[in-house]
């Protein structure tokens, strides 16, 4: 059965270990290296370019998309989200209604516990 | 040869062939532990669902006996990220760990929201969603409850306290909930104006998906989260003691963000991180101010020494704007998410919080 640890002897052939020691050794300095460069406005900046051209590229491969889809007379993500909004909408009146209901059954109950109190005769009366 | 004395080659042939087929070995374990960390089950306590509104759900825990404590807890969990890191897995769960101490508890879990919720804001959540759902668990429950809301959770929160100081609650406790954005660190630096275009974010993603903004919180240590953790996966396996699914489970977590409804990531980063508002009392909501002062309910602030995600200065702010007599601070060694799940946890926080809600039952 292979061993899952490599023991002491075999871990001078091992290279990962090499590997590690060597990540070990430059973890700290590498850390630091990095933060230094990505805490700076010129790397927020370069980084927020980035993302804008890729966004870029997201939008014209949509529309793209989203015109073919349209030619073929296919549903676009779009129209199926609509779709959802529309029942999410349907959903948020049912939840107010919902509150309404609960509101005057509050109401009513306690409406109803003032009428019984109105209706209650004073004591030495029975 | 009898007597012959041996070689290097005697030596170090085997060795190496030794060396070679244990790390073949291990490379194969390694690549099936990460691989299968995607099936690790997470989130496992056994819960009922109470109450729903488009993705998002609230779930009950279900207890075996009746909860000897009066105060329900009502988790408010992050947007981006799933609501399973307080319930990471049996043994590991701050919810089967409040369970066990006598407490009902509440997860309100966002979901995973889709293109159809590009308009949902911040306002909507807190005005539309968090109101409902903490009054169906108020409900369910018959009981005023203690809010506990972790990272955006808490931010969310807090600005619900603000803005509902009549709410069926009577206590607050954040988790590294940022409050001040101004010292919000590197995320700060990199979702500045000019550099971070917002704009087309909001133009061209409904949702701004998991990965996206993932990749932004592994940039803020990037060695210890693209190698460290992979690295100390390959050392400990086949070590015993190292837990392999409590791996998985976080590797899972970590990996599987969810998508943030694109109107609330915009109001997310030009109200809160660029403009500072909740700080300044200039965010509004509905037209009502969010007015951190109002918040009167005992507070418990519990912020992490090396968090980078939400700086202690960040989270800590909030204790200077609240008018509650009751509040208090826990100060964690650990990162964002090192201090709520984990042994360290287990044996801190955890305890901690649960003496503070017994405290304020």
């Amino acid at each position: 059965m292979t061993e899952n640890r490599p023991s002491q002897e075999s871990a001078a052939y091992d290279p990962f270990q090499l590997w590690r020691q060597f990540y070990e050794a430059n973890e700290e300095a590498w850390t630091k290296a990095m933060k230094e460069m990505t805490t700076t406005p010129g790397y927020a900046e370069m980084q927020g370019k980035m993302l804008e051209s890729f966004l870029s590229y997201q939008k014209m491969m949509r529309d793209a998309l989203t015109t073919q889809m349209n030619t073929l007379n296919i549903p676009t993500r779009d129209d199926i989200s609509r779709l959802g909004e529309l029942i999410v909408g349907l959903e948020e009146k049912v939840d107010q209604i919902d509150e309404t209901l609960e509101d005057l059954s509050k109401r009513l109950s306690s409406l109803d516990d003032r009428v019984r109190l109105l209706g209650t005769p004073p004591e030495g009366e029975i | 040869m009898a007597g012959t004395l041996p070689t290097l080659v005697d030596y170090a042939v085997p060795a190496m062939i030794n060396s070679a087929l244990s790390t073949a070995d291990r490379a194969v374990e390694m690549t099936r532990v990460v691989l299968g960390a995607r099936q690790t089950p997470i989130g496992q306590t056994p819960k009922e669902l109470i109450w729903r509104k488009n993705k998002s759900r609230l779930y009950r825990y279900l207890r075996d006996t009746p909860a000897t404590k009066q105060t329900p807890v009502f988790l408010s969990m992050p947007l981006i990220n799933r609501a399973d890191i307080l319930d990471l897995r049996p043994g590991g769960s701050f919810v089967e760990f409040l369970l066990g101490e006598g407490f009902d508890v509440f997860m309100y879990d966002w979901g995973i929201w889709g293109p159809e919720d590009r308009n949902v804001g911040i306002s909507e959540l807190l005005t539309r969603y968090m109101p409902r759902a903490i009054r169906a668990a108020s409900r369910a429950a018959d009981a005023d409850l203690t809010l506990l809301g972790y990272c955006i959770g808490g931010t969310l929160a807090a600005s619900f306290a603000a803005l509902y100081p009549d709410a069926p609650v009577k206590n607050l406790i954040l988790f590294t909930a940022p409050i001040d954005f101004e010292k919000s660190g590197d995320f700060g630096i990199w979702t500045a104006k000019g550099a971070f275009p917002i704009e087309k974010i909001r133009d061209v993603l409904p949702t701004v998906p998991g990965d996206l903004i993932d990749i932004g919180s592994k940039m803020l240590n990037p060695m210890a989260n693209y190698v460290g953790s992979y690295l100390k996966l390959w050392e400990k396996l086949g070590d015993p003691k190292f837990d392999v699914k409590a791996w998985q489970a976080m590797n899972r977590w970590v990996n599987e963000g969810t998508p943030f409804p694109g109107a609330a990531y915009y109001e997310w980063i030009t109200e809160f991180y660029q403009a500072n508002k909740l700080v300044k009392g200039t965010f509004q909501v509905e037209g009502r101010p969010v007015d951190l002062s109002q918040i009167r309910w005992p507070l418990l602030n519990v912020a992490a020494s090396a968090d980078t995600i939400a700086p202690r200065d960040t989270t800590a702010a909030i204790l200077g704007l609240v008018s509650s007599e009751d509040k208090e601070e826990i100060l964690l060694e650990g990162g964002h998410v090192g201090i709520v799940v984990g042994r360290s946890a287990k044996g801190n926080l955890w305890p901690r919080v649960a003496d503070w809600l017994n405290r304020h039952d």
